[in-house]
């Protein structure tokens, strides 16, 4: 019988229970590493702090099979989705048993480790995908291409540039693939340039169907309550609760550090505090537990 | 000359009058046929809003975000990504929302 068991085997999550995860191909990598260069989404500083930077990126051969097949794209993603809620619920189901760990740096640890895995796979299974959803102004992505494709078509049918800062009232229409403005392309361009905007709208298309699924799936709608929020701030209600109660788990010099992090807006408070650097402020015995249970996830 | 309150990326053609409702919380009551529906930003549990909404208003998102093609799909006027209207407009303000022109004026 094995003697040191891990703080999240102590409640239930042994080997073999990560066996399965890993058979269905669970991707966990530490440390997370925030990246130099990155592709900057529209979508606000919360999400360019705390995903943005962080997207473990598409490969090169990702992105010329899914430039070149978007459907698959869509497959792949989908698929990651939902393998994504299957393991964030089940990481939510098991926060309850922390409880009944002994000691305040146990349950910290497992804390602090159940929230790693959410983000750690939250990173592979959604980020990785869904970030590219929105990263429309990169050609060098796959959604790029084709936009970039679509404004080029554009300009040849009607003499207008679309930029992030202009975006002509037709091009919108076009978007909305107005009959109007489809039946004025088809006066403007050859039968060829008109096929091909065909081509590029369905692609676009799919990416919006993409985008519009994705959430669904990922925050198990229609139940009213948002699953992924309620996993997410679940798992980080339980971290930020023990550090108020405990600050003395916390080495003393970067006590009022992190108690401020802990008051910040829960998306970048959870990435910034999993940070090796960060996590490094805990007392030595809480982070040595922590790492020894990440270590069975890789 | 109408007062600009606010300027932003221009998502779904439309120009349209209404009354600011803010929303956090999806599920809240306090929305009308053809309010101006003003949000950080939206996912589909506000379908049901997106519905009844005069126009979309988001502080975050570009041309592919969920408001963005929800409202090209509805047919709704929306303008995304202008940074902070769920802080510059208020609950119940009269607005006129040119979503071909990206931006949300002074109504009265």
């Amino acid at each position: 019988m094995k003697q040191n068991k891990t703080v999240l085997e102590k409640i239930g999550i042994n080997n073999d229970v990560i066996s399965e995860w890993k058979i269905k191909r669970l991707k966990i990598t530490y440390p997370m590493k925030k990246k130099i260069h990155y592709f900057e989404s529209q979508d606000g500083s919360v999400f360019i702090e705390a995903a943005d930077k962080y997207v473990p990126p598409l490969s090169k051969q990702e992105i010329i099979l899914y430039t070149k097949n978007p459907k698959k794209f869509q497959i792949d993603f989908l698929r990651n989705v939902h393998f994504y809620f299957q393991f964030h619920t089940f990481l939510f189901n098991q926060s309850k048993e922390v409880e009944k760990l002994t000691t305040v740096g146990e349950k910290l640890s497992a804390s602090l480790a159940l929230m790693y895995l959410f983000l750690s796979a939250m990173d592979h299974h959604y980020y990785h995908f869904d970030r590219y959803l929105v990263y429309q102004d990169y050609p060098e992505t796959p959604i790029g291409y084709w936009w970039e494709k679509l404004k080029d078509c554009y300009l040849k049918a009607f003499g207008e540039k679309v930029t992030r800062e202009s975006q002509p009232e037709n091009y919108l229409k076009l978007l909305a693939r107005d009959p109007k403005v489809l039946q004025e392309i088809k006066k403007r361009l050859s039968k060829e340039d008109v096929k091909n905007i065909g081509k590029i709208l369905t692609v676009i298309k799919l990416f919006e169907d993409t985008q519009q699924k994705e959430y669904k799936i990922v925050s198990g709608y229609p139940v009213k309550e948002d699953l992924l929020l309620k996993s997410g701030f679940g798992l980080w209600e339980n971290i930020c609760k023990l550090i108020k109660k405990y600050p003395n788990s916390i080495q003393e010099k970067y006590r009022k550090k992190i108690l401020e992090l802990i008051e910040g807006h829960p998306i970048t408070s959870t990435r910034e505090l999993l940070l090796v650097s960060q996590l490094k402020t805990f007392k030595k015995k809480i982070i040595s537990e922590f790492e020894e249970e990440i270590k069975r996830w890789l | 000359m109408r007062k600009i309150l606010l300027k932003g990326t221009p998502a779904s053609l439309g120009t349209i009058e209404g009354i600011v409702r803010i929303i956090n919380d999806p599920y809240d009551k306090n929305f009308h046929k053809g309010d101006i529906l003003v949000t950080e930003m939206t996912n589909p549990r506000f379908l049901h809003l997106m519905h009844k909404a005069g126009a979309i208003i988001t502080d975050i998102g570009g041309q592919l975000c969920h408001a963005a093609i929800t409202a090209r799909e509805f047919h709704i006027p929306c303008i995304v990504g202008t940074e902070n209207a769920t802080q510059v407009l208020k609950n119940g303000q009269k607005v006129i929302v040119n979503a071909s022109e990206g931006k949300v004026y002074e109504a009265e």
